[in-house]
Formats: C-alpha cells, structure tokens, sequence
C-alpha cells in the first residue's frame, strides 16, 4: 500500500503546484461574497416588515440550501474538472510512462492518484461548506439539520463524479472524458429537478425517469439525500424551499450509489492494468 | 507502450456494455424482469415524512383551509392516530341536523331563504409526544428559548372534536379536495351566481386531555404562527379565541387581510381571504360554548351584520 500513499501525496502536491486547490477556493470565495450579500439583503428586507418568525426562518432555511446547493455543484464540477486530464492527459502526453515504469503497480497509481483527489475535493469542500453554513449563521441564525452528514454525502457525490472520470480516463482522451462526465452530470441533474417538479405533476411516469436517470448517475439522488438530512422534517414537507421532500432517495438508493462508485474504481483500475500505455 | 503490469487492450470490455443491456431488456420485456424493476425502483425512493402529514386531509372545506389541531399535531408528533374521523352527511332539515349532531343550531336569521344542512359527525385523535420534533419547531418559530419539559415526551394528547352543523345558504358551488392535481387542473372560480352563498359552521369547542407540562395555549400560538399568522395577528386571534374554541376552527389557507370587531358581545376576528376559487371572508367567533365560522362568497362588509343576527332555529328550522 506504499505505492498507494506516494501517489496520492503526489497528487496532492500537484493539485497545489499547479495552484488548483488555490484557484478553485478563490472561485468558492466569489460565490460566498453573494450569498453572504444576499442574506444580508435578505435580513435587511425582512426587518421592515411585520412578518410571522417561521415564515422567515423558512424562508432563510431556503436559502441557505441554495448556498449548500451551489457549493455542492462547484465541488462536482471542479472535481471533474481537475480530475479528467489526470489519467487521460497523462497517457495521451506519454507523461505516464514515466510514473508506469517504477516499481508502483498500475493498480496503485490508479488509487492513490484518486486517494489524493479524494482528500483535495474533501479539504475544499470543508472549507467552501463550513463558510456557507457559518454566513448563514451570522446573518440570520440558521442552521442546517444534520452538518457532518450532509457534508459527507456532498463529498461522496464529488467522489462518485471523481470515480466516473477515472473510469473513462482509463479508455478515453481528455476532452472525451469530460465530456462523458459532464454528460451524465446532466442527465443527472435533468433526472433529479424532473423527480422534484413530480412533487407538483404528481407523475408517476416522472418519477420513474428520475429513478432511472439516478441509476445511470446517482450524484444528484445523492445531493437530495443530503437536502433531505439538511432540513428539519417540517421544514422538508412545507415547500419553502424548491429542495423540499417530494422523492428522497432511499438508504437502498445510497448503497447503489456506494456499489456505483465501486465498480467505476474497480473497472477503472481493471482496465488500467490490461490496457497499453 | 506496454509495462509487466500491462496485459495489453482487447475486446474484453464488451462486457460492461452487454450486461447493462441485457438487464434493461429483461427488465422491460418480460413479466417477471418488469415486476422486479418496479419493486426496485419503489425501493430506491422513500415515502414522504410524516412529520407534517397527519393521517387525515391536509386541506379541505371551500377555503382550503387546515384545522388548526393538525397543525398542532404534526409539531407534536411523526405519526397522530385518528381514532374517529369526522365524516360529513346531508340531512333535510334543522331537526334532523340537531338529532345527529347531538346540539340546536343557530341559524343565520338575516337569510330569508331555506338552508341546506349537513352534518359533521365527531373527531377524535390520538398521538405521542415528540419532545425533540417539538423542540425543533419552537426553535424555527423563534421560541428556543422555551424549553419542552423532558416528562412530556412519550406521553399521549387526546383531542376531541365534537360533531358540527353545516347550513348553506344560497348557490353554493361544490367544494372539490383542493389536492395539487385540483388546483393544477385549474377549476374555475366561483361564477357570480355564487355571490349569495354562505355558509355557517357551529360546533362546541374543542376538549385535549394534555399531559401536564404542555402549554396547549402556547402550542395554539405557535400553530397560528405556522399556518402563517404574524406574531401580532395570531396575538389578536388568541385575545379572542381560547386554545379549545382554537382548536375547533379551521384556518384559511390564504388570508390577504384580518380585522377584529364585535359579534354579539363576543370577540370576532374577520379574514378577508386570497383564494381565487374560494370564499371572499370568513368570519369567527366563539359565544355559548361553540365556535361559529361563517363563510361567504360575496362581499365581506355584509358578514358581521349577518353574524349578528344568527340565533336559535325557531319550530320549522327558521331563526
């Protein structure tokens, strides 16, 4: 398991050399400054009215879900991004031939490259989450329902989106790859927001679309898990908010996508062991 | 190039294109594959929280209005049982209405046409006390400061809601479940035929066994709050309404405007309601022991002179 750990702390060194981590959080930051003007004007809007406490603590639960939300959706798209060159440009450049020559197994380039993007996307998503939750907390007093747990399923949706680029990174080139993930990140989220709106619909059929989309990737089922355990049951059920409880994934739903993730890896370091460099 | 880890390329990987296929074909070409699938996918997805949802209705008479008491109980509980749900019959006249309903209603003497009656037979509902559930609503509305004494949670609150009379009055228009599809399908609003109908509901207030350390005059307050009252209005409502006549009334589901005025003596609230294919107001107030709602179609200047003069039925089911 060496080789494993030299490889994800070079990944890591990496990812800070080339200044992604730095950039990334810069970007977080700019995405934190609005929301924190946002719930300050929100909390400046509300203090001329005569207005019931639940209304507006609701209403600034709402939007300290849509924070969560975008910080959510910047994680899984940084994870692609920064993760989609690692495997796919290093054989395309021959850089791998470099690395695939020393006495470290295939396998273990494989998971330690993806150990060490696991532990950047986890550090970035404590950082850019944790701010969002202490600005909601500053401003108006909110708080999410259950922190830990719905900062755990934000970084395991990065971690099924990380496995997916390891996976195609193993059979295609750079662009193909992000264009792969990212194409299903969208019928992703198509498939969640359709399974969402049914809650109005009321259709069946709807819902059965989103469950199949969530089937062929389960990041956005995972995100509304995490909505689910972020806010209260009532808060949930009201429709304050457009994450409110119409179809959650069930604990069945996040052991697919744990099983998901692990065939991805799993076909992903299968396939880097037989395929030529 | 190729290093000893390697064991070069082939078409190995069909494999993982073949098998997902074939599962998507078995699933939806055949019976068994197709019954599986639907078992699978209803697994992957849970039912909504009860927390809010009582086991009853969440919206229904012609406003589309929540009885308060459900508010309540889904603060308090995750699950309430209703051990006798309220079911409502038509009778032919106020005798009859009386001998159901187990009281003499009032009718609405300023109407000079005949009422249609029906009757709203008992309520009675069971649940378990939630501390933390409750906790956590008190801290949503701004009261985390009142703490929930520990010895209420597991205890069990009764509510009991005795039966009701209903009398309309006029062309009333046939009140539909405002459910989702309902309203999405987009009924239309009352024509202005509806204009004449009022309806007045009378029942006796409300009666909860509570377990002792559960402010029920609090949890009333905070149930306003809930179906949208500000602080100063649910204020207004409670200096008029006890937390029994409260829990008897149902609360509309919009409300553009209130005022409080007289009905009788008696403490009344008038909500001008916002709900295009309902109501124009509800009026309320609580005398004698009963709750009294009287709803109305046209306009709402007319409601508090027409609550005034509802009194007892003489013999023939006139005022």
């Amino acid at each position: 398991m060496n080789g494993v750990w030299i490889m994800a702390g070079i990944t890591w060194r990496e990812a800070l050399r080339r200044k992604i981590l730095w950039t990334a959080l810069v970007a977080g930051a700019l995405l934190l400054a609005v929301f924190a003007a946002a719930m300050h004007l929100q909390v400046l809007e509300f203090q001329g009215r005569a207005m019931s406490p639940f209304v507006r603590y609701q209403v600034e639960a709402g939007m300290l879900m849509i924070g969560l939300y975008t910080c959510d959706l910047l994680a899984v798209v940084l994870t692609i991004l920064t993760s989609i060159d690692t495997i796919a440009g290093e054989i395309g450049s021959g850089t791998i031939q470099a690395i695939a020559t020393k006495p470290v197994a295939r396998w273990q380039i494989v998971l330690g490259k993806f150990l060490g993007f696991v532990a950047m996307i986890a550090a970035y998503v404590a950082v850019t989450y944790a701010a969002t939750i202490w600005v909601a907390r500053a401003t108006t007093g909110v708080l999410p329902q259950h922190p830990l747990l719905g900062y755990l399923l934000i970084v395991f949706e990065c971690v099924i989106a990380l496995a997916l680029t390891f996976l195609f990174g193993t059979w295609f080139s750079t662009l193909t790859n992000g264009v792969l993930v990212l194409g299903l990140q969208g019928v992703a989220f198509m498939g969640g927001w359709l399974e969402q709106v049914s809650g109005f619909s009321q259709s069946v059929h709807i819902v059965t679309l989103g469950i199949a989309s969530s089937l062929l990737m389960p990041g956005e089922s995972v995100w509304r898990r995490a909505a689910y355990e972020l806010q209260t049951q009532l808060a949930g059920s009201l429709s304050f908010s457009p994450f409110a409880n119409v179809s959650i994934p069930s604990l069945l739903a996040m052991g697919y996508a744990a099983a998901y993730l692990a065939v991805a890896l799993g076909v992903a370091v299968w396939h880097f062991q037989r395929r030529d460099l | 190039m190729s290093n000893a880890n390697g064991r070069g390329g082939g078409r190995s990987g069909w494999w993982l294109v073949l098998i997902p296929v074939a599962l998507v074909l078995w699933t939806t070409a055949t019976a068994s594959g197709r019954t599986l699938r639907h078992r699978f996918f209803a697994a992957l997805r849970i039912a909504r929280p009860e927390a809010v949802s009582v086991n009853v209705p969440a919206f229904s008479g012609p406003t589309g209005s929540r009885r308060l008491q459900d508010a309540i109980a889904s603060m308090l509980a995750s699950r309430a049982r209703v051990t006798r749900e309220a079911a409502d019959s038509a009778v032919p006249d106020s005798a009859a209405a009386a001998r159901l309903a187990g009281f003499a209603p009032h009718l609405v003497a300023g109407r000079a046409d005949k009422p249609s009656f029906a009757v709203q037979t008992p309520r009675s509902m069971t649940l378990t006390v939630d501390r933390g559930q409750l906790q956590t609503v008190m801290s949503e509305v701004g009261q985390s400061s009142g703490a929930v004494p520990a010895g209420v949670d597991g205890q069990t609150l009764t509510i009991d809601t005795p039966a009701a009379v209903i009398a309309s009055y006029g062309h009333c228009p046939v009140v539909e479940g405002q459910t989702l599809t309902n309203q999405i399908a987009q009924r239309p609003p009352p024509t202005a035929e509806s204009s004449d109908c009022v309806i007045l509901e009378q029942r006796p207030v409300a009666s909860a066994q509570a377990p002792p350390g559960l402010d029920m005059a609090q949890l009333t307050g905070i149930a306003l709050e809930v179906a949208g009252m500000s602080p100063v209005q649910m204020a207004a409502f409670q200096r008029a309404f006890s937390w029994a006549a409260a829990l008897a009334l149902t609360m509309p589901r919009f409300m553009r405007s209130y005022d409080t005025l007289s009905v009788n003596g008696a403490p009344a609230m008038l909500i001008n309601t916002l709900f295009r294919r309902g109501p124009t107001y509800q009026l309320l107030w609580s005398a004698g022991g009963r709750v009294y709602v009287l709803t109305g179609y046209g306009n709402s200047a007319d409601a508090a002179g027409l609550a005034r003069t509802v009194g007892p039925a003489s013999v023939g089911g006139r005022p």
